[in-house]
């Protein structure tokens, strides 16, 4: 995918007019000073869009190089999904259950072969940090149906 | 002057009692735990253990809070180094270098420069703090909010100009940073603002979230690629322990950065964060061979890490000698001495010099600690390294998300973590700078507040922030920083 800075310019133009915008049809100030909150964003906005134009007008030397490959990509945007299931599963599996499968998941996808060395690995990990954040530093991380069983 | 080395050797002579040793020890391990997890943070963990020093003597209390304080802090550098993991914005700046260093097999030499970088940096600025503290904190009074906002500016165009390869790129990234800062609610009237709905987001887009995610989260994206693509190499360590000219090469950025450090940590309202990106700005901008730095130099690590720690010794003045907290840890220090009776004001350089110079004196002391406790470990630390990415890369991933999620609690900022690492991802590929983002949202809300109280001193005319002298020299010095070099080249091409 070629993505030149023409492009780009374009799309910090939309992004700046729509910041714009949704700056302006903020509801008015009860107390305070009522145009304070519109003050910096009205700036940065129209200093988004001046960038915008700029990069649109003038985008510099171009590059052949296709930038995201067709080959890499679809990987990237597995781990991005895998992310953001882990993200939701948290607090819905409790975290030592969803860290332990997205350990182990990752770490295939990362090119793990073993079966064994996978769930032993991914288990004793989570299960040592889960230990360490909650017992140690006691910082509250959810607790998914099985971990509030055992002990609390 | 006699009076006050005397109180200095009075402090020491407190702070080097065995029971305080122990403490100091104490709050430098507990620190070091605490930074290695992002997203407490230095300020964050000495307030978590605050009830630690319930009943204790002040001394005791201070030295316990200033070895979290120094143990968060180098931990957090530990991190950044070895995983591109920033713990707290300042360490961002330690990235840029540090990881590159690590991933060139010189993890050994980053770690050991933070160390002796920051220890060099806390001696000079107890030095300094004895000598001109006093005057350096009625100039710091100068900076109402118009020279506030003239300084962060300032901030914002040396890093915007220095960070990439292109001034509209960098100043794009600076942009997307401020904007970032301007989502939650309003404090002043209340309002919410670029929350598109979402209750949580009133809260405000943490540093933390945002830092892990577009530094740490994206380069988990980027080194899949090049495993993908089979171009992951395996960091290889050739050294543990720093030569003795990676010394003498950095110490020059140790020294610069130390005292730029303590006078922009010195400035309330002056973010000290500022100080760790100037510092590397600076070190750019006058090195003989700025094409190196991000790709491993090791006065890029240098100079930030000693500027912070001097910044964080700097912050100390107006605390001391007005009685003003100026930034999250001197607010917390701020809090714990009034916890152990002694209330901080104008009046406490004559009233309790005993308790200034003990802080001072044990603020050193955990600086050494430190040093004695980690420089050994820096081994150990480099060994992680040599675990295969394809655990490393999922357990790194995983302590970052307990980081971010200790932040507010919440999923829905691990969500926030996950969408800025594709889009610090998307910006790597296509060339433009990140940190100049982190600095962004840092100054953000700050660089805010000072505009709209400068506005409403002048009653909405904008000609309030030309006025002082201070405000009109950083002001042009951001202009001069943004257009000087190409200015330059095209003066030198016009002359040929």
């Amino acid at each position: 995918m070629r993505l030149g800075n023409r492009v780009w310019g374009i799309i910090l133009c939309a992004v700046g007019i729509y910041y714009l915008i949704e700056g302006i049809n903020l509801p008015p100030a009860a107390i305070g000073d009522p145009l304070g909150p519109l003050v910096f964003p009205t700036i940065l906005g129209l200093s988004m869009i001046g960038c915008g134009v700029w990069l649109a007008v003038r985008p510099g030397p171009r590059t052949n190089q296709p930038v995201l490959s067709r080959r890499t990509f679809p990987q990237v945007l597995l781990l991005f999904a895998l992310l953001l299931l882990y993200s939701a599963a948290i607090p819905w599996m409790g975290y030592l259950f969803s860290t332990s499968l997205f350990v182990f998941l990752t770490s295939f996808l990362m090119g793990e072969r073993s079966w064994f060395k996978g769930v032993a690995i991914s288990v004793i990990f989570s299960a040592g940090i889960f230990f360490l954040f909650i017992r140690v530093l006691t910082i509250p991380l959810p607790l998914g149906f099985l971990e509030t069983l055992g002990w609390k | 002057m006699v009076e006050t080395f005397q109180h200095l050797i009075f402090g020491f002579s407190i702070a080097l009692e065995p029971v305080n040793l122990l403490y100091a020890f104490l709050g430098c391990l507990v620190g070091t735990l605490i930074g290695v997890l992002p997203g407490l943070g230095p300020a964050g963990g000495m307030a978590l253990l605050i009830p630690l020093i319930y009943g204790k003597s002040p001394a005791s209390a201070v030295i316990l809070l200033a070895g979290i304080y120094y143990g968060a802090m180098y931990g957090g550098s530990t991190t950044s180094i070895l995983l591109n993991l920033p713990g707290e914005a300042a360490s961002v700046v330690t990235t840029l270098d540090g990881y590159q260093m690590a991933k060139k097999g010189r993890a050994g030499p980053a770690l050991c420069i933070a160390a002796i970088g920051s220890f060099i940096a806390g001696t000079i600025s107890v030095v300094l703090l004895m000598f001109i503290g006093p005057p350096m904190a009625h100039f710091a009074l100068k900076f109402g909010p118009a020279e506030s906002f003239a300084l962060m500016v300032f901030g914002l165009s040396t890093v915007s100009s220095l960070a990439g390869s292109s001034l509209i790129k960098g100043a794009v990234a600076t942009i997307l940073g401020l904007m970032l800062a301007t989502i939650g609610v309003d404090l002043p009237t209340g309002i919410n603002r670029y929350i598109f709905g979402i209750d949580k987001l009133m809260e405000g887009f943490d540093i933390i979230v945002a830092a892990i995610g577009l530094f740490a989260v994206s380069e988990i994206f980027m080194a899949l690629e090049e495993m993908a693509a089979g171009t992951l190499e395996q960091i290889k360590v050739s050294r543990i322990w720093i030569s003795m000219r990676d010394f003498l090469d950095s110490l020059g950025a140790i020294l610069r950065g130390t005292f730029l450090g303590f006078v922009v940590g010195a400035i309330p309202g002056a973010a000290h964060v500022t100080a760790s990106f100037f510092s590397y700005s600076l070190e750019k901008k006058f090195s003989k061979n700025p094409e190196n730095f991000g790709k491993g130099e090791i006065r890029g690590v240098a100079g930030p890490e000693s500027a912070n720690n001097a910044a964080a010794c700097g912050a100390l003045l107006p605390l001391l000698t007005l009685g003003l907290p100026a930034s999250t840890v001197t607010a917390v220090l701020y809090g714990a001495l009034l916890m152990v009776g002694v209330k901080p004001s104008p009046f406490l350089f004559q009233k309790n010099p005993e308790i200034i110079w003990g802080l001072v004196a044990s603020m050193y002391i955990g600086n050494i600690m430190l040093l004695i406790l980690n420089l050994p470990l820096v081994g150990l630390f480099v060994r992680i390294l040599s675990i295969p990415a394809r655990w490393l890369l999922p357990i790194v991933l995983v302590v970052a998300f307990v980081g971010v999620y200790s932040v507010h609690n919440s999923a829905l900022d691990l969500v926030l973590a996950t969408l800025l690492g594709m889009v610090g991802y998307l910006m790597r590929k296509f060339d433009f700078p990140l940190a100049p983002v982190i600095l962004g949202l840092v100054l953000g809300d700050l660089m805010e507040q000072s505009i709209r109280q400068a506005l409403m001193i002048s009653g909405g005319s904008p000609g309030i922030l030309f006025q002082s002298t201070i405000a009109k020299t950083l002001f042009v010095l951001a202009v001069l920083i943004v257009v000087g070099p190409s200015l330059l080249q095209k003066l030198r091409r016009s002359k040929s």
